[in-house]
């Protein structure tokens, strides 16, 4: 099944796309897209299942860090074109919708 | 001066309330069981059922804050999950002194966990915990409540995910 772009997703691809080089975990790609974290998970999960992105834990010792491992996320290269002709292809969301997001954390 | 805390009192009132539930599901089913015109065994069946998911609920809630023994099936070098270095069983051990969620909000996230497949529970838990231990303070609440929001559709999904693959393995020749 072809994934639906919606609004939030849009946003989280525009923030992959915006470095596709580079990995981003939960809490970064949270406060880039405004969304709420619970909100970008099943986003993730799906862009992972379509191909579109990968991920990997964070190699490091918590106990020295004094934080749990991260989850990184990153576009993979068929990911980074097929999310850059879908939103090419996609309507922007509108300003309304985008305040909604804000405020509420609005689930995709 | 401060009172002392009798470190058994939490034990207790929570021993208390769970006999509490039980009792109250009990009594309830049986209530209706006595005043139904469906057979004894269909009422039976509910009971035992009943029990089943109190006794996996309290056996969860239970397990919050002791080490993480599932195995994950996908591999993942998973450090600083429960169990190990942190998160929510590992948070207190070792003097490691990570931030994170409260025990409510653990005991939230960790049973929705469980009504995932696994491994994916596993995953979505351990991914809440990382965030949920490095966000502010002020915007804690609002990151849970939005991870438990999107649990049931999750849940639903990882299923269903969970389902197709079974379905295509079946399907599969040898």
């Amino acid at each position: 099944m072809a994934l639906r772009l919606t609004v939030q997703v849009q946003l989280v691809l525009q923030a992959f796309l915006r470095d596709p080089a580079s990995e981003l975990y939960g809490l970064e790609l949270s406060e880039e897209t405004g969304l709420q974290p619970g909100t970008a998970y099943p986003i993730l999960l799906r862009l992972e299942h379509e191909g579109w992105v990968t991920s990997r834990w964070e190699d490091i010792d918590p106990r020295a860090e004094k934080r749990p491992a991260r989850r990184y996320y990153r576009l993979t290269a068929n990911g980074a074109v097929q999310a850059s002709a879908r939103l090419a292809g996609a309507s922007r969301p509108s300003g309304a919708a985008l305040r909604r997001l804000a405020e509420g954390g609005g689930v995709a | 001066m401060m009172p002392a805390v009798d470190p058994r009192e939490d034990a207790r009132k929570s021993r208390a309330r769970v006999v509490a539930v039980m009792t109250s599901i009990t009594l309830v089913a049986a209530t209706i069981a006595s005043n139904s015109r469906y057979r004894d065994w269909v009422w039976a069946l509910w009971l035992i059922s009943f029990t089943i998911i109190i006794a996996f609920t309290t056996i969860s809630m239970r397990q919050v804050g002791r080490p993480y023994r599932r195995r994950s099936a996908d591999g993942d070098s998973r450090r600083g999950r429960r169990g190990r270095d942190g998160g929510l069983g590992g948070r207190a051990r070792d003097g490691a002194q990570m931030a994170g969620p409260t025990a409510h909000q653990s005991r939230s996230l960790f049973i929705a966990s469980r009504l995932m497949p696994g491994p994916a529970g596993d995953r979505w838990l351990a991914e809440a915990e990382s965030l949920l231990s490095e966000i502010a303070t002020a915007r804690r609440g609002a990151a849970v409540r939005s991870y438990l929001r999107t649990a049931p559709r999750l849940v639903i999904l990882l299923w269903a995910r969970q389902a197709l693959r079974a379905a295509a393995r079946s399907r599969r020749p040898g």
